[in-house]
């Protein structure tokens, strides 16, 4: 058996043995959303969606300029239609976006910080397939200016202090129950004779 | 055979998925402060019922609408609790403090 037959067969093993195991994972754990994707599943969808953002969208360009009026308008949409998965502070830590796989991303961290204004904006505006991440853009892309908001908004998450968080609550979209509890807490806190009880499940 | 060993071993490192701990639902409490240090923080509900809370690195405090600090948080307060399930544990996510000082 010459070499290069043995490094195939190697590979063809090396392939036969990963589907095995794949298949073995998925019948051992479902389809369940639990678990961390593996290192490699990470690494091979970064490079995916790397690869299929086009490098014109990934270059281009944000074209609105910065501002604060800007940054206000996209932290009150952020809250409305991101935070929800994404958290108001980008981190993910949610109850949806903990337990969607692949997670919510720390949006603070470099994985997303690193990515180009165009690869953000794409990725706002088309969506990730297999992920829970939809495609807000219903706009041919050079009119979807609200989603170039959002990159600026994006861009601010590791800056984003306290008092934002807490402003951004009150636009958060919020169900008559969460109303409710919200107003109980306030009541509580303000010396008022609420009952709580030890652990309301908030959903 | 160290051929087929090898990028066999190389996919099944890459394939073993962690399973980490799964966080649960949020759970909100709300009581007077019976103890408290850089770990945890205990309350007793209004129905007397005694609930102890991890704090950790996550743990945001707020008073009203502005940013607090775990300083702030005093024996006898009141707060209100946002916490989450991990590890078997409650761990706080917010901590919500009266208005007034």
């Amino acid at each position: 058996m010459s070499v290069r037959t043995k490094v195939e067969l190697s590979i063809v093993a090396a392939v036969l043995l990963g589907g095995v195991l794949v298949c073995m994972s998925l019948l051992r754990g479902g389809f369940s959303a639990r678990d961390e994707p593996s290192a490699i599943e990470e690494f091979m969808a970064q490079r995916t969606r790397r690869l299929a953002i086009p490098r014109a969208a990934r270059e281009t360009r944000n074209p609105v300029a910065p501002s604060q009026e800007v940054l206000v308008d996209a932290m009150a949409h952020f809250a409305d239609h991101c935070a929800t998965c994404h958290g108001n502070d980008g981190r993910g830590q949610t109850e949806i976006g903990q337990n969607l796989y692949p997670k919510a991303p720390d949006m603070q961290l470099a994985t997303t910080q690193a990515l180009s204004d165009g690869e953000i904006f794409y990725i706002i505006h088309n969506g990730i397939r297999l992920t829970g991440m939809p495609a807000w853009g219903e706009d041919p892309p050079e009119d979807d200016l609200d989603s170039w908001k959002l990159v600026h908004f994006i861009r601010h998450l590791p800056d984003i202090t306290p008092e934002e968080i807490e402003e951004m609550k009150s636009m958060n979209p919020l169900s008559r129950r969460e109303l409710e509890e919200q107003e109980e807490m306030e009541e509580f806190l303000n010396g008022g004779a609420a009952t709580p009880s030890p652990s309301q499940h908030k959903r | 055979m160290r051929r087929v060993v090898l990028p066999s071993m190389f996919v099944m490192l890459a394939l073993a998925g962690t399973v980490l701990a799964h966080e649960g639902h949020e759970h909100k409490m709300m009581g007077t402060v019976t103890a408290i240090d850089t770990k945890q923080i205990v309350i007793t509900t209004k129905d007397d019922q005694k609930a102890i809370i991890v704090l950790d690195s996550d743990t945001k405090y707020f008073r009203g609408k502005s940013g607090a600090t775990a300083a702030e948080v005093k024996l006898g307060g009141r707060v209100a609790i946002t916490a989450v399930e991990k590890d078997g544990k409650m761990v706080a996510r917010e901590v919500h403090l009266a208005t007034s000082k």
